[in-house]
């Protein structure tokens, strides 16, 4: 009792610091996002400012409003951003790892070169790969070294937009994507024979793909449409921060790789399986739990980039827009509080999406456990 | 080469200057500089008095004459680098010294960087004239240092104050940054021929404030004008990039 009682005391004040300083101001900005902060101008910057609910207002604003089009922008930058971040530091994390694995010669002078980047902040990465970056200098002439011509892509300063689509559309192609994951889901379930699971995802994705086919094609956001796309010049950007972060991926990897018992390497050997099949069934799956961990942590980066971005080419730049810089300009700028709680808010649910269900399965493996 | 006098001779002197090879006869830097060429694209385009009513809300950004300034502005973009994004507005001023542009439109400040950083002799190793159309109109902005309420050291502060505001204090910081004294009985002699010339200006022109350097616009419109000029930079639209401007412009209420 003496102990549970000491722990408790122990406890307490990080349990009121949290309270304090995470749960309540997430409360307290999610009251802001409903209200009208900003809206009026004599009183955003009032010591006591009143403040009315608007409800989702700002919400609404953001997704349909036709000044906040940036906002939009940012979004679809953020998720390709993201996508191809975690695509690239992934990929090229494990390839070094791998090659560090096989213990080539000054492999411990390389490691610290690969390792290195992650020293730095994205401030100083970002300002060195901007100057890199410069169209008429940098990684465009380094061709010339060689005698070839000069790369001539424009890489920060272009405006130019691929896989474009319509924003009025964004409703079906949501739905289209979930609906596939949870027939992905259903087929999983078919296959592992859970009869309720394979059921519920079965019915759900069928209902989603049903109303994104029939009713989701209909519905307009605006009214006229709005294009937004892959900006390329965010190929820059994901650049350097695939530069920075992938060491990390590296060390994790390796970590990994040097973790599986030789036992295991060797068994397969001994059952006749080629380098590749035992990479592919024995290695990659052992791995697997590190990628997880290596997603998380860098989602979570992603989703939060401002520094980088900042530092590369500025919070004015609508083609490398992130919703952390439109909120940051919003809010501390424009005085749009109410509005670029809204954003926060909406970052939070994002987040919120990528840690909880890991979260979730961590907690469930302890209890296993 | 003359300094062309409106807008319609800069544009026929820019397809001169890139018929005889000058990829971009404008140079220009990131947004902040493009909304400081907005605006001088807007003075000449409105006038004085239409600029003034821009600011005090009588007449709408929406207005057939407000939208014409966008149509004006996309063209004088034809004329500048399109890596423009990536250059600070010292890039920018380079590309003119190096001869890879003819032309930068900027305040004093560029001047107190050709003079004083890269060490060229105004007048000679370069030039200057009233950006197109608004020749006798003087656009300002002023850096300034407040005294807060309730200041620790106050006396000290107003010493300060009373220092940086004296002729002398103004006399030793201008020539260096290129700026001139708002005061007008500075000493002319402590100034380069760009100096002389700028306070010569200052005494005889209109005066009219700068929007993107907080002169004419409260801070919210002003922050958020960066993000029109991105609604019209991506799409080349100039009734969005109007509609949007009032937009913001009704929702900070200005000229309320």
């Amino acid at each position: 009792m003496r102990d549970r009682i000491t722990a408790f005391l122990v406890l307490l004040p990080s349990l009121v610091a949290v309270g304090i300083f995470v749960y309540g101001f997430i409360g307290q900005n999610l009251w802001v996002s409903f209200s009208d902060w900003g809206k009026n101008p004599t009183q955003a910057l009032a010591l006591r400012p009143e403040l009315q609910f608007v409800g989702l207002e700002n919400y609404r604003e953001l997704f349909s409003g036709f000044v906040d089009v940036r906002f939009r922008q940012s979004v679809v930058n953020l998720i390709f951003f993201t996508l191809f971040f975690m695509a690239g530091t992934l990929g090229l994390g494990l390839l070094l790892a791998i090659a560090l694995d096989r213990g080539p010669k000054g492999e411990g002078f390389f490691r610290t070169v690969f390792l290195f980047p992650m020293a730095l902040s994205f401030v100083v990465t970002g300002t060195i790969w901007r100057w890199l970056l410069q169209p008429q200098g940098g990684v465009n002439v380094l061709p010339t070294l060689f005698g070839f011509p000069p790369f001539n892509f424009p890489w920060l300063t272009t405006r130019q937009q691929v896989l474009v689509f319509d924003w009025n559309q964004l409703p079906f192609y949501t739905a289209l994507a979930v609906g596939l994951t949870l027939l992905y889901l259903a087929w999983q379930a078919h296959r592992g024979g859970e009869r309720k699971r394979l059921f519920w995802s079965l019915l759900s994705s069928g209902l989603l793909l049903l109303w994104a086919l029939t009713l989701g094609r209909n519905i307009r956001l605006l009214p006229y449409a709005e294009p937004h796309g892959f900006s390329l010049a965010l190929v820059g950007v994901i650049l350097a921060a695939v530069w920075q972060m992938s060491g990390y991926t590296m060390a994790l990897y390796l970590a990994g790789l040097r973790g599986i018992p030789v036992e295991i390497l060797e068994a397969a050997k001994v059952d006749g399986a080629s380098e590749w099949q035992t990479y592919r069934y024995v290695i990659f799956p052992l791995l697997a739990p590190i990628t997880l961990s290596a997603l998380i942590v860098l989602g979570h980066i992603a989703l939060k980039i401002f520094d980088l971005i900042f530092a590369m080419a500025g919070l004015d730049y609508a083609p490398t827009d992130v919703p952390a810089i439109y909120m940051y300009l919003l809010a501390f700028r424009g005085n749009q509080f109410a509005k670029g709680a809204a954003i926060g808010i909406l970052l939070l649910l994002l987040v919120a999406m990528v840690v909880i269900p890991y979260l979730a399965s961590q907690l469930r493996k302890e209890v296993r456990r | 080469m003359t300094p062309p006098k409106t807008w319609a001779d800069f544009l026929a002197t820019c397809q001169t200057l890139k018929r005889k090879g000058l990829e971009a006869p404008l140079a220009l830097g990131e947004n902040w500089t493009q909304q400081h060429l907005w605006e001088s694209v807007a003075l000449a385009t409105l006038g004085a008095d239409g600029w003034a009513n821009l600011w005090n809300g009588k007449l709408k950004f929406t207005d057939p004459k407000a939208v014409a300034v966008w149509d004006t502005f996309g063209k004088v973009l034809d004329c500048a680098n399109k890596d423009a994004a990536g250059l600070s507005w010292q890039q920018a001023v380079d590309r003119v010294v190096q001869g890879k542009a003819a032309f930068n439109i900027m305040g004093d400040w560029a001047a107190g960087y050709m003079s004083t950083t890269l060490k060229l002799k105004p007048g000679t190793d370069f030039a200057w004239a009233p950006s197109p159309g608004t020749s006798g109109v003087f656009m300002m902005l002023s850096d300034s240092f407040g005294l807060p309420k309730g200041a620790k050291n106050r006396q000290n502060a107003i010493n300060w104050l009373k220092l940086v505001g004296s002729k002398e204090g103004q006399d030793t910081f201008n020539p260096l940054k290129g700026s001139i004294a708002a005061r007008l009985d500075s000493d002319p002699a402590k100034y380069n021929a760009y100096g002389q010339s700028a306070m010569k200006d200052w005494q005889s022109n209109r005066i009219v404030g700068s929007l993107v350097h907080g002169a004419v616009a409260p801070e919210s419109f002003m922050s958020q004008f960066g993000t029109v000029m991105e609604i019209f930079l991506q799409s080349k639209n100039p009734q969005a990039a109007a509609n949007a401007a009032q937009a913001i412009a009704n929702q900070v209420g200005l000229g309320r």
